[in-house]
């Protein structure tokens, strides 16, 4: 039984204010959260109130918007491409985005202007999703666009790796995890306000196509027919996932999956219209992102788990079963 | 074997010729090595020699020959500097690369008047060293291919406390030929650590705060001298003897007065020296004391290691003086 | 006039496509289009549509150049409804029929009722109701022809190019579709259609061009074009034609 869409949006907003409230909650040690959200609003600098709200609070924030902003950019470059199996990673945007972000960071540009870090992401994604569409072509089938992310995505990944190598801090190579894998810990709200505008700006540029989107299910000839220009609208979403998929990697590094499998597992419950799905693997991914991060810190380890490990435990095992499916299928 | 092959090579000008900075980088590594041993175990750079029980080779500190050795090459960071304390300039035949460096090497100035090695046997053979001193992890490559070739590798153990850095002392003296030397030094040091004030009744907390949260615990070199100097180590209150995370939260919650720092590599980006940053740890009811300890006086246990000590003493004792 | 192709000439690769053709559409009329495969029917149907720029020669609608017109203002006016018709989610086909709405709907605004009136008249004229709920690509050829037709329906446009609208369907939803393109055409709008089924073009259509290797072979009533002369010059053909009640045109074989 498919819920109603509006249903449908309610329920998934309320799972992902649970999952925010359960991220406050969790850490190492307990946290007495109404206590210490008391402190904080009566302006103390105590101990509980500092934790809540320098350690807690922003990392449950860009847990929320990073994984609402993967969400939503893999719903719709989903759509744009009209196909189930492109997503931010694939082409090659959060690579991009870790590159030009491992840049300015090593080697402090970010001296300049806090902003520049963002900035870079954004001009990172747009590059390497620019080149992976040049390389793929207008039409491609899934196989090439996946050929062509895979190779920018090596490429990309290997300069991320070189570039700590020469970095100037010795502590350089050993965060090349942090970038491949994801890391929300230990996040401050100076980073948090850094990410805001430029991830609310790609929101704000989604805005409005979801209808455009709706229209290339018939094609891109008839869509342009129905009053949708396909280059500007390719440009659209293009630019408005750098600005998304850009700020949130700067941020948190490349955490895999979320906009691949959060807008596939959804469409089914939208009747597969892409402009439904949209905010819908918005609130999709918020929730799995969320859900990732507290049980990365729930889980007891030496050194703590990163998200990406989580999110990849989840993405294997859904590509095992696209796998199979598309066996049976051809059978 | 891992080698500086592995890096690409740029010329900085920084760094006298014919030092490369993908060298000055690879020494870094095995500085940090030392600093966090426990973690870095499998990044064994060819400075330091693997550890062979120095039971089994030559143990009679007194050595067999009459003379004391003539050629000593060292492949160690620690061992370097207690060379250069306790031998004479003519015995020295080499030292590491990191003993130039300047965040690495208390008697860097002295160092600079020596060739020196990557720690590799290409470049140590051609020195023809009646003696090589290493260190207790080191590459088990170089070490065999020397001793196949007939070359005395002597092993000292990592410092972790004083006592071992006496120890230390006391070998190499032995080795070059100078027992009299290491005898007295150890003597001066333990005179200097016995002028020191008592520690108090309440000891306030101190926490050694590294890139990446990284702290020490009682049975380190730090962890001793806080100890000595009258403070509490609140890595121990978590239970991390030796090398451990500090985390954010904790860090918060313990709320230490003191921050220990030895930053190795100043106004470098990374995200484990932004934590040291971060504003949890800022907003603090307490006017936080940051004690910065020069890394090149912590990664190596020495005499220098009381003024360690001293130092750490001198913060605590500022803390009740008006301000 | 409504729509006129002015000696529209389209060059790809060197290769000419279309040679200075011209073409009239009249309000209240249902104009066929034919010739064989590759004599450039559908090329000069995406001329018309506004998705093919020509080499020379122009377009004009409602007296005016259709390049003057924004592209929202070109897709109130006409609707385009391409020939095979690619699905690429499969939505419920309401919502599909719906897409055809999207020219009149400013901004964010829901389907009001005239919209969803629109849509269920649609559906309703392409027998298309019962399959509502049924996701579009579940649908069989022909059912998915009709519901392309209802999408193009839907927007009430005052054009409809349709390319081979019939292909794929049974006799009976033939005779109904073009019954419906009839009907469209009546109520003083136009439709151009691109047919291969010569009786169906001779039994429907007002008028009739008759495009060969990418020039106009022939073109007027269906008496003057569909002539045995021009049959066998441009498709090679030998057919019987005749006429009791309804025209109707049979090949017997290829000369």
């Amino acid at each position: 039984m498919k819920p109603a869409y509006p249903l449908l949006l309610a329920l998934l907003a309320g799972l992902v204010l649970i999952l925010f409230f359960l991220s406050l909650l969790a850490g190492r040690n307990p946290l007495p959260i109404w206590e210490a959200a008391s402190q904080a609003l009566g302006q103390q600098d105590s101990v509980l109130a500092i934790i809540l709200t320098e350690i807690r609070l922003p990392r449950a924030l860009i847990g929320l918007f990073a994984g609402a902003s993967l969400g939503l950019c893999g719903a719709a470059i989903q759509g744009l491409l009209r196909n189930p199996l492109a997503s931010p990673g694939l082409i090659g945007s959060a690579s991009g985005a870790a590159l030009m972000a491992v840049t300015v960071l090593y080697f402090g540009l970010q001296a300049i202007s806090p902003q520049v870090l963002p900035l870079a992401g954004m001009a990172g994604a747009l590059l390497a999703t620019l080149l992976v569409y040049t390389l793929a072509g207008q039409n491609a089938s899934i196989t090439t666009l996946i050929l062509a992310g895979v190779a920018i995505n090596a490429l990309a990944t290997a300069g991320i790796s070189l570039l700590l190598n020469l970095a100037p801090s010795p502590y350089a190579m050993r965060e090349l995890v942090l970038w491949t894998m994801g890391d929300l810990t230990d996040r401050s709200m100076e980073d948090f306000w850094l990410m805001l505008p430029f991830t609310l700006l790609g929101w704000l540029l989604l805005l409005g196509s979801g209808r455009k989107l709706n229209a290339l299910t018939l094609g891109e000839d008839t869509a342009t027919t129905l009053g949708v220009h396909p280059v500007y609208l390719r440009w659209q979403i293009f630019i408005a996932i750098s600005f998304a998929t850009g700020a949130a990697v700067a941020t948190i590094g490349m955490v895999g999956f979320i906009g691949l499998v959060v807008p596939h597992l959804l469409r089914p419950l939208v009747d597969h219209e892409p402009s439904r799905l949209l905010p819908v693997s918005a609130l999709g991914g918020a929730a799995m992102l969320l859900a990732a991060d507290i049980g990365v810190r729930l889980i007891p380890a030496q050194t703590p788990l990163k998200v990406g490990v989580l999110t990849a435990l989840v993405g294997a095992p859904f590509f095992l079963y696209l796998i199979v499916r598309s066996r049976r299928v051809h059978l | 074997m891992i080698g500086p092959v592995c890096y690409t090579c740029r010329i900085d000008s920084r760094v006298p010729p014919p030092y490369t900075a993908s060298m000055k980088r690879f020494q870094r590594f095995s500085a940090n090595h030392l600093t966090y041993k426990p973690l870095f175990l499998s990044a064994l750079l060819p400075i330091l020699s693997l550890l062979l029980p120095w039971t089994l080779c030559s143990a009679d500190t007194g050595s067999t020959s009459t003379t004391p050795p003539q050629r000593i090459v060292s492949i160690n960071l620690c061992t370097d500097q207690l060379l250069l304390e306790l031998a004479d300039p003519a015995q020295i035949a080499a030292l590491t690369r990191l003993s130039q460096d300047a965040p690495a090497s208390y008697h860097r100035q002295q160092a600079l008047n020596f060739p020196t090695t990557t720690g590799l046997a290409e470049e140590i053979l051609p020195l023809q060293p009646d003696l090589v001193i290493s260190g207790e992890y080191g590459l088990a490559a170089t070490q065999a291919l020397l001793r196949k070739l007939h070359i005395r590798i002597e092993t000292l153990p990592i410092a972790d406390d004083l006592e071992t850095v006496y120890a230390n002392i006391t070998r190499i003296a032995a080795l070059t030929g100078h027992p009299k030397r290491g005898a007295a030094l150890v003597a001066r040091m333990q005179q200097r650590l016995q002028q020191l004030p008592p520690p108090p009744a309440q000891r306030p907390l101190a926490a050694v705060y590294d890139p990446n949260g990284y702290t020490v615990g009682p049975r380190t070199l730090r962890g001793q001298a806080m100890a000595l100097a009258g403070w509490q180590n609140a890595a121990a209150l978590l239970g991390i003897n030796d090398y451990g995370v500090l985390p954010l939260e904790d860090m918060v919650r313990l709320n230490p007065v003191a921050l220990i720092a030895s930053p190795y590599s100043a106004h470098t980006w990374s995200r484990a020296e932004a934590i040291t940053r971060h504003p949890a740890l800022r907003r603090s009811r307490y006017q936080r004391q940051v004690i910065t300890l020069p890394s090149s006086m912590t990664i190596c246990g020495g005499p220098w290691s009381i003024d360690v000590i001293e130092k750490l003493v001198r913060a605590r004792q500022s803390r009740h003086s008006p301000s | 006039m409504v729509l006129q192709a002015d000696r529209v000439s389209v060059e790809k690769g060197g290769r000419p496509l279309l040679q200075a053709v011209s073409l009239q559409l009249q309000p209240g009329e249902l104009v066929g289009l034919i010739g064989p495969n590759g004599a450039g029917k559908s090329t000069l149907l995406r001329v018309l549509a506004g998705l093919q720029p020509p080499t020379s020669g122009h377009v004009t609608l409602h007296d005016k150049p259709l390049t003057r017109y924004s592209l929202r203002e070109r897709s109130r006016c006409i609707a385009w409804l391409e020939q095979g018709g690619s699905i690429h989610w499969p939505i419920p086909v309401a919502r599909l029929v719906a897409l055809g709405r999207q020219p009149h709907l400013p901004g964010w605004q829901k389907p009001a009722l005239p919209d969803q009136a629109a849509i269920e008249a649609a559906l309703h004229a392409t027998d298309t109701w019962s399959l509502r709920h049924r996701d579009a690509t579940s649908l069989s050829g022909g059912e998915r022809s009709r519901v392309l037709m209802a999408r193009a329906l839907a927007a009430n446009p005052d054009i409809l190019l349709a390319d081979e609208p019939v292909a794929a369907l049974d006799p009976g939803h033939q005779l109904q579709t073009m019954d419906l393109l009839r009907h469209f055409a009546r109520n003083e709008r136009g439709c151009i259609v691109v047919l291969h089924e010569l009786s169906l073009a001779a039994r429907y259509c007002d008028r009739l061009y008759l495009l060969h290797r990418g020039q106009l072979a022939a073109s007027g009533t269906v008496a003057e074009v569909l002539s045995q002369h021009n049959l066998q010059q441009v498709y090679g053909i030998e057919c019987h034609i005749g006429c009791d009640g309804v025209p109707w045109i049979i090949p017997l074989r290829r000369l």
